[in-house]
């Protein structure tokens, strides 16, 4: 018996071999050589010559660094809350206000276009929809309105354009995780509720919140892992800009990097994100072991 | 007092689930709506608690009509097959959830659901978690919600199916005692005769969105309105015989393929205008008188079981088309051995009818004498 469970075992990791092997190659590897590369003052020259600390010291003596913090942690907190709220208030019109499912599943399909957009299409069309020329969409309908004149929309609140945009493209994924969660819940709870003399909106806070707490913190961990490690969509749109205004912990990895070619500094960089990261999987997989215990 | 008038609920398609549904329920009496599955027992108590908006009809609370108002306006409590406690919640604030709804303070509303919980002995289970208790204890504090806030009525949705056996008699009491207790006018739905026949002052019998018979449990065993009710009801079931009517100058017979018996006064009476129809005669295995010997007007049983059931003896045998058991009377003269040896002979006993039984148009299912 345990000797056939073994053997079941070794099947197994032989036909997982082939993967492990390819991650291994193209993800651990340079990985390692990451870590190793931050330690070194690797550049244009190529040359792997240790330092020790110093890139590390660099970052805390750039004074850009401070404004970097402020923007990453400002970009992260706010685009989180309005794609949670939002996640949650779509998740629940569409499934437990809206009763037809076809319609329900309609609007979710809507919502899931910005998030199958390949970036690069996605980021020109915000470009082109804020055109700072009288030509731009955005511009002529503000000139329909009474303005007066054509406004360099990205230029002026680059903040607020590049959150807009991230949001779209990540309120899919929560909207369909918390729907799942909400028809998963008895209809008997809601019968109950309504007949202890719950309305609607105490419902919403006193059954179908409680019942949904994992999958919110889950989906705050999981998108906080996504804003904090992609970067593509600001890279796009403002690139940073302008100045530093919108540059985030990321981005400023990757310009250092390829944009200065200083390879061992922006290694450094991208070392103390993977430690923030790798904080946050391990909660996240704290987060995951409770819940299974709560539900077991 | 609670009051419905034809009361009537159409699905989407066109599925008739209730039709000219009346239904009054005495001022603190406990009723129970009975049927197979399917019978629109649930799709009654959802409408009267305000789940389900009916296509037409009326209830009433009193004199206050419901019928459009949302269930959080009609101060109902309601006890759900799943039991539906909040999972996230512990016991005391599922308990006192409908108060707090009301706006009443915490240390107030605790105090109510801990004297509730009291009343259904479960004041050591109220800071646990719902998911921590075993399904009686779900129940009970199931109960306890649904009473605390001190409702109009009490429903209760098919609530020991969940339960196993013995725990579903010993709820059963529980549910009896407290409702007496309380005075609370409660409803319950199931479609355990038996559960019924035990808690509720009076059963309504419901059969493709119709009522079929709405009386006491001793009226509907002894004088069931109907072929479906008399079907429906007791255990064992009523024994079923074809006959005919005859109408002759020595009296009203009951004339089968096999016996002809003629029927006692009362009987006679109601059958008076009905010399050549067609009938079942519906009778109760332990109605019937038994005799080893042929004797005139009996009726010829050939036995195919012997059963010993402890207290009693049972036999079962084929009369005409249909299957006949009876219960062997007290002081019944042959024994058990004697019945087993007979059945083995291929032998016969002789049943006669008592002084009670029922008669039923064959065709519309009436019954001709209740």
């Amino acid at each position: 018996m345990k000797r056939n469970m073994r053997q079941k075992n070794m099947q197994a990791y032989f036909f997982l071999s082939p993967f492990l092997i390819f991650i291994t190659v193209l993800y651990i590897l340079p990985a390692i050589l990451t870590v190793a590369m931050a330690f070194t003052k690797l550049d244009s020259a190529f040359i792997w010559e240790f330092n020790g600390l110093n890139n590390f010291r660099k970052i805390f003596k750039d004074p850009n660094t401070i404004i970097i913090i402020k923007n990453t942690l400002f970009y992260v907190l706010v685009t989180i809350v309005f794609t949670v709220v939002l996640d949650l208030f779509f998740a629940i019109m569409t499934t437990y206000f809206i009763q037809d499912e076809r319609k329900g599943n309609l609007f979710k399909a809507i919502l899931m276009i910005p998030m199958i957009t390949p970036a690069v299409v996605y980021s020109v069309l915000w470009i082109w929809l804020l055109e700072a020329t009288d030509t731009g969409l955005a511009n002529q309908f503000y000139l329909a309105l009474g303005g007066t004149q054509a406004v360099n929309w990205i230029a002026q609140y680059p903040f607020t354009v590049v959150i807009l945009a991230t949001l779209l493209t990540s309120i899919a994924y929560g909207t369909t995780v918390f729907s799942s969660a909400v028809k998963s819940i008895p209809e008997n709870q809601f019968r109950a509720a309504r007949v202890d003399g719950a309305g609607e909106w105490e419902i919403v806070r006193n059954i179908i919140l409680p019942n949904l707490r994992f999958h919110i913190t889950f989906i705050t961990l999981w998108e906080t892992l996504g804003l904090l490690t992609n970067y593509v969509t600001i890279m796009l749109i403002t690139n940073g800009g302008p100045g530093v205004q919108t540059e985030v912990w990321a981005l400023s990895s990757y310009h250092k990097a390829f944009a200065d070619s200083q390879y061992g500094y922006g290694a450094a960089i991208s070392v103390l994100l993977i430690l923030v990261v790798m904080v946050l999987m391990l909660v996240i997989a704290a987060v995951m072991r409770r819940q299974e215990k709560s539900q077991g | 007092m609670i009051r419905i008038e034809a009361l009537r609920k159409e699905f989407d398609k066109g599925v008739v689930a209730l039709d000219s549904i009346d239904l009054t329920f005495e001022e603190g009496s406990f009723v129970a709506l009975l049927g197979p599955s399917g019978c629109g027992k649930t799709t009654t108590l959802n409408c009267i608690a305000g789940l389900l908006e009916p296509t037409s009809g009326s209830i009433y609370f009193d004199e206050q009509e419901v019928t459009n108002l949302p269930p959080k306006d009609r101060n109902i409590g309601m006890v759900f097959q799943s039991y539906a406690l909040y999972p996230h919640m512990k016991v005391i604030d599922n308990i006192a959830f409908s108060l707090k709804q009301k706006g009443m303070p915490k240390a107030e509303r605790h105090e109510k659901a801990r004297k509730m919980a009291q009343k259904l002995q479960i004041e050591h289970l109220l800071e646990r978690m719902p998911g921590e208790l075993s399904g009686g204890q779900q129940q009970r504090v199931s109960m306890a919600r649904a009473l605390v806030k001190e409702p109009k009525v009490l429903l209760l949705d098919e609530p020991m199916s969940n339960l196993d056996a013995r725990l579903k008699i010993e709820i059963r009491d529980e549910i009896r005692r407290i409702q007496q207790d309380l005075g609370v006018t409660s409803i319950i739905v199931t479609h355990d005769q038996e559960e019924a026949m035990a808690m509720a002052d009076k059963i309504a019998i419901l059969d493709n969105g119709h009522i079929q018979q709405f009386d006491t449990p001793e009226m509907l065993y002894h004088h069931p309105a109907n072929l479906f009710v008399a079907h429906f009801m007791g255990n064992p079931p009523m024994n079923f015989i074809d006959a005919s009517v005859s109408i002759r100058e020595d009296g009203t017979w009951l004339q089968g393929e096999t016996f002809a018996v003629r029927a006692p006064a009362a009987i006679a009476e109601k059958l008076a205008q009905m010399d050549g129809k067609a009938v079942v005669i519906g009778v109760r295995s332990h109605q019937l008188d038994v005799s080893l010997a042929p004797a005139p007007e009996t009726l010829e049983l050939k036995l195919s079981i012997v059963e010993n059931l402890g207290k009693e003896v049972m036999v079962s045998g084929e009369l005409g088309e249909s299957r006949i058991r009876v219960t062997m009377p007290d002081g019944f003269a042959g024994s058990y051995e004697e019945l087993t040896t007979l059945r083995r002979q291929g032998g016969s006993v002789y049943l006669g009818l008592q002084k009670e039984f029922n008669v039923f148009d064959k065709e519309s299912g009436v019954n001709l004498i209740g």
